[in-house]
């Protein structure tokens, strides 16, 4: 009995040890979170007009030009780049009117809110995975000391409040609350349209049954549906919110440069062939979640991180800041690791262009000794690490498959002849 | 046949590499990596060889592109001139040399405006820099273009001052305004500014200042971003036209030697900006085939027209780089690219007649009268060897990559070997510590001075000087900047706290210098080459692995003192020991002198003119420099990488044999520390 205690107190032990104390674990890292986002947001006028960090669709200043042109009694979506639904103008309009002074702590509560959602979604993967909890640590500090996470919230873009909602998503979808997925997949969908494709991830989430994956793709389309009308209510039930928040976003209208593929090429290209491509890359990017789904059929959440990462990617007005929360979640694929190929090019380019788009930027604005094609360089550049990234996870997903179904098979010096991509 | 066959077997080795890259998804490395790799240790060396005889080759005029103007528009600068105002520019020298002291060149200025009927406004300037108070009054004028749509307009920029040549220079401009006016072919408004730039030495700087001021408000930036300046403060512009597209700043600098006129034209800008090369072009071609005078750049002639000496060609691009990468305020124009107009110096030679100087500014306003739109034809970044030769930036790049490539090699050699990539934390807080230092000192600079106290309430403090609150004596705060700036903080972070990994920090602070230097050399090329000059073989020979103890201790020592400010400081000091007179000296022989004398510079220049050298030196400069010691420090033996014909280990034999304590093993996160 007392070898029993003996045992059970020394397995204690190595769990406090495993877990940490609850002040070097939660409120040190937490409290340096909140301390580093208020002291950003002190030099916020450095960052706020950078485009690489803000866009018409998540410029809390254009959200202010907006406010205030409804404080004026004048109708928002008649002005050329509003981008931003009724529902967060009214929102974000009680708020500057009632606490402004809240609105930084309640946009880095909300972000330091993402770090701990999503930390506890990486653990509970990793304990599923791996039966222990060592890697909470590690995702805690990739998002809260991301300095793109920092920044962004320091100029209070509307990315963090998007990068709560996919953390919620991804928290509900590896604890297996389906429903809940479903809805906030509609409702963020009812702002930007694109993440609507998350809503495949849900196909593994349905045991098998296509009534019931129907029927989360009902609730989440109702849940924009509803979304809509509350637009439509604020809007004194009128429909003109719909071009300037939902048509833009589908015809890439507005073509003002940020860190995303289509700004340039649409600024480029001759008007007569502007709505083929629209299609087109309308049709691509809504077409690409099926085959990624069929191929990846084993693994939720690899799933997932490719689909967010395609959302990010392929949005028209993205920021950095918008895989700053897959980013940190990579690391949870522990198991693909090793057959990763292009790690440290990926990782190089990402890093080498997200320095050098200021610095593209200063040539071509500042100093004129470059021009657009400067700035574009490094974004697609930047975007294509992103697209590698992604082909490289759905290579090592393939990768395993094969490991694992032909283990047997498989000796030390077999040679694959995959094709280089 | 044979050259076709052995043509044909290359193809098909190349084909076969091609196929070996393919084999196993690629996951297996090219073996053309692994042969880059074998020559790492040689690198550096080999990169310094390369370097050096690569720029022998891209700086040689011989080599150079011919300058031309790709701006045609611009030509119609060539044209006859016909300015005859001479008898009006002696008159107004008179008035300029009997101004009585109690009537300032400002309001003879005014006068004289008034006079020839046109628009005329002073603009009285204060700098709120507690570290250098300056304050003074420009004098702004505008010549209306008949035929202008007011979207653009071009600028001429002239010094106030008593010396002779200013008087001449403003009396000379005076009277082409004269002329000007009465022109019908002007498309563009002309702003004529005169800068108010003091007597003393440093009037360039102050000069340039006041200039800012009047370009804050001119571009309206205040307006713009809704945020009043924290550096100047200056009444408002009281008439306005359109956009600045060319700034041209004229004096009466240049030289008459044995009857030849040397016009010396500055071309440098903020930051490493430089005139758009159309612009320096037509000026020399104009000074050329009109007035059949020579162009000095950087204070040198033409080698291949000056009968006077013989020198290296080499001279001129030494000094293009040096003064780009170090000169920040070059010539009064050197702010006119912080708000995006192209500008330059024109030093007019000082035996130019009343006449040749107004014709001389005729032609270059003509030229300018004609820009269709934003100058953006042309080179802006470029490396002149004299005013007809030029390296662009595609081909003077080429150095500096073969300089950086020993890091990026070491960092890749590092990535093969490593097993687990571990991101030091630690490079982030020295990277936050630095940004500290240029927050603190920038902002004590401007607010409070060069010298400050820590105060409390007011009651019962007493201080040392007498001052009310006081809590400690006055600190100069340039000396408190050098001793917490050159303290190495790494040795006792790295002491208590050992990095877990090296490898992974080789490979940040590698890939960090590397993409730096890359960086600063797309915006500022000359303090790029020779910064990589100086940083890639510390950098390099710091982070190669060696476990050796008295080796870490010599390397870390020396590393100690080779800090940013320190080897900056050096260099200064014994320019004329290792250039001759190429470059300017520092009047400072003490070490110390010097490395405040920097500092000081380096701390007003940023403040001030929004120059980035400090900023650099602070956020890059001292964290790299402070990481680097966590790799020249002792750690535990590390394995032996399986490339190369230097290494003979592979990964399994790691660590085996290491006899030191657990907590110096931190070469690598090897497998007997996963095993542990």
């Amino acid at each position: 009995m007392a070898k029993d205690k003996k045992l059970q107190t020394n397995q204690e032990v190595e769990k406090e040890q495993e877990n940490g104390s609850p002040f070097s674990d939660f409120w040190v890292p937490i409290s340096a979170a909140i301390a580093v986002r208020a002291v950003c947001a002190s030099y916020s006028d450095l960052f706020e007009e950078r485009v690489e960090l803000t866009s018409v669709v998540y410029s809390f200043e254009k959200l202010k030009d907006s406010i205030a042109m409804v404080d004026d009694g004048l109708n928002p979506f008649e002005a050329k780049n509003m981008h931003f639904p009724p529902l967060t103008l009214h929102l974000f309009r009680f708020l500057l009117n009632t606490a402004p002074t809240m609105i930084l702590p309640l946009f880095i509560s909300i972000d330091v809110a993402t770090t701990w959602i999503l930390s506890s979604a990486a653990d509970v993967v990793w304990r599923q995975t791996h039966g222990s909890s060592s890697i909470r640590k590690l995702i805690f500090s990739l998002y809260a000391f991301n300095p793109i996470t920092i920044v962004s919230t320091g100029i209070l873009s509307l990315t963090v409040i998007q990068n709560f909602v996919s953390a919620v998503i991804l928290l509900s979808l590896v604890t297996d609350r389906p429903t809940i997925c479903a809805i906030l997949i509609g409702a963020w969908s009812s702002f930007t349209i694109y993440p609507f494709i998350l809503i495949s991830c849900l196909v593994f989430r349905s045991n098998g049954s296509i009534v019931k994956f129907l029927s989360l793709v009902l609730v989440s389309a109702l849940t924009t549906i509803t979304f809509v009308g509350i637009n439509y209510l604020l809007n004194n039930q009128s429909l003109n919110f719909l071009g300037p928040v939902y048509a833009s976003i589908l015809n890439f209208s507005s073509i003002q440069p940020n860190s995303g593929l289509y700004w340039y090429f649409f600024v480029q290209i001759f008007e007569h062939f502007r709505s083929f491509y629209t299609m087109s890359f309308v049709v691509l990017y809504f077409f690409m979640p099926i085959p990624i789904t069929f191929l990846i059929r084993k693994d939720t959440i690899l799933h997932f991180t490719i689909i967010g990462f395609l959302v990010s990617i392929f949005f028209p007005y993205p920021t950095l800041n918008q895989v700053s929360l897959l980013l940190a979640f990579l690391p949870v694929h522990d198991v693909y690791k090793k057959h990763f190929r292009y790690t440290i090019l990926i990782a190089g380019t990402i890093v080498s262009t997200v320095f050098l788009m200021p610095v593209m930027w200063h040539m071509w604005i500042v100093s004129s000794s470059g021009n657009a094609n400067f700035f574009f360089g490094t974004t697609i550049v930047y975007n294509v690490a992103l697209i590698n990234l992604v082909m490289d996870m759905i290579f090592v997903y393939s990768r395993r498959q094969i490991d694992l179904e032909y283990s047997d098979a498989l000796k030390k010096n077999t040679k694959m002849d995959f094709a280089f991509y | 046949m044979e050259n076709l066959l052995k043509f044909t077997n290359k193809k098909l080795k190349l084909l076969e590499m091609a196929l070996e890259i393919s084999k196993d998804g690629g996951t297996t490395r090219p073996k053309i990596l692994d042969k880059i790799l074998k020559f790492r240790k040689v690198a550096l060396i080999i990169a310094y060889i390369g370097a050096y005889l690569s720029a022998q080759w891209l700086f040689d005029p011989v080599n150079m592109e011919v300058t031309r103007i790709s701006e045609h528009s611009l030509m119609p600068g060539l044209v006859t001139p016909k300015f005859d105002k001479s008898g009006i520019a002696i008159q107004l020298y008179r008035r300029f040399s009997d101004l009585p002291k109690s009537k300032s060149q400002q309001e003879l200025i005014h006068t004289i405006f008034s006079d020839l009927g046109l628009e005329c406004f002073t603009h009285k300037w204060r700098s709120k820099v507690a570290g250098n108070p300056m304050n003074g009054e420009n004098v702004y004028g505008f010549i209306r273009g008949p035929r202008n749509d007011g979207a653009e307009a071009q600028m001429i920029v002239v010094q106030l001052g008593r010396s002779e040549k200013s008087r001449r220079m403003m009396s000379r401009m005076l009277a082409f305004v004269d002329y000007a006016k009465d022109q019908v072919y002007w498309a563009r408004d002309i702003v004529i500014v005169f800068v108010d730039g003091g007597e003393k030495n440093d009037s360039i700087e102050k000069a340039a200042f006041a200039l800012d001021a009047f370009l804050l408000k001119y571009q309206k930036i205040e307006a713009l971003n809704s945020k009043k300046s924290i550096t100047v403060e200056a009444d408002e512009i009281q008439a306005q036209t359109g956009a600045l597209i060319g700034g041209v700043v004229y004096d009466l600098s240049g030289m008459a030697v044995k009857g030849q006129h040397i016009v010396n034209i500055q071309t440098n800008g903020l930051n490493g900006q430089q005139v758009n090369l159309d612009v320096f072009n037509g000026i020399t071609k104009i000074a050329d085939s009109k007035h059949h005078s020579r162009v000095a750049i950087f204070g040198t002639l033409h080698r291949h027209s000056n009968p006077y000496m013989e020198y290296s060609p080499f001279i001129v691009p030494m000094r293009a780089l040096y003064t780009q990468a170090f000169i920040s305020i070059e010539g009064i124009h050197s702010v006119l690219g912080k708000y995006g107009v192209q500008g330059l110096t024109v030093g007019l030679s000082h035996d130019y007649s009343e006449k040749q100087t107004g014709q001389f500014i005729e032609e270059v306003s003509r030229m300018l009268n004609n820009v269709l739109e934003r100058l953006h034809q042309s080179y802006f970044m470029y490396v002149l060897a004299d005013d007809l030769h030029f390296s662009s930036i595609a081909m003077y790049i080429i150095p500096l990559t073969i300089l950086v490539s020993p890091l990026v090699i070491s960092a890749y050699f590092e990535w093969t070997k490593i097993q687990e990539f571990q991101f030091p934390v630690v490079h982030l807080a020295f990277h936050v510590l630095g940004f500290f230092y240029y927050i603190a000192t920038t902002y004590v600079f401007q607010t409070i001075g060069t010298t400050f106290v820590l105060q409390w309430m007011q009651w019962p403090f007493v201080g040392i000087d007498g001052c009310d609150g006081q809590f400690t004596p006055s600190w100069s705060l340039i000396n408190s900047f050098l001793i917490f700036f050159m303290i190495p903080l790494g040795p006792y972070v790295f002491l208590k706290e050992p990095v877990r990994c090296v490898p992974s920090m080789r490979i940040v602070c590698l890939l960090e210098t590397s993409l730096v230097l890359y960086g600063i050399c797309l915006t500022n090329f000359g303090l790029a080459i020779l910064c990589t000059a100086f940083v890639v073989p510390i950098v390099f020979l710091m982070t190669y692995e060696s476990s050796d103890r008295t080796r870490s201790i010599f390397r870390s020592s020396v590393l100690a003192i080779l800090n940013p400010i320190s080897v900056l400081a050096f260099v200064a000091i014994n320019i004329p020991g290792m250039f001759g007179q190429l470059f300017p000296t520092i009047s400072q022989d003490s070490w110390l002198a010097a490395a405040q004398s920097i500092a000081l510079t380096a701390i007003r220049e940023d403040v001030e003119f929004k120059v980035n050298h400090f900023f650099l030196l602070c956020c890059f400069g001292y964290p790299i420099w402070n990481m680097l010691f966590a790799c020249s420090m002792r750690y535990g033996p590390e394995p032996q990488g399986s490339l190369g014909i230097f290494g003979n280990g592979s990964d399994d034999d790691d660590g085996d044999d290491d006899d030191g304590p657990q907590k110096t093993n931190r070469g690598h996160s090897t497998k007997k520390n996963k095993r542990e």
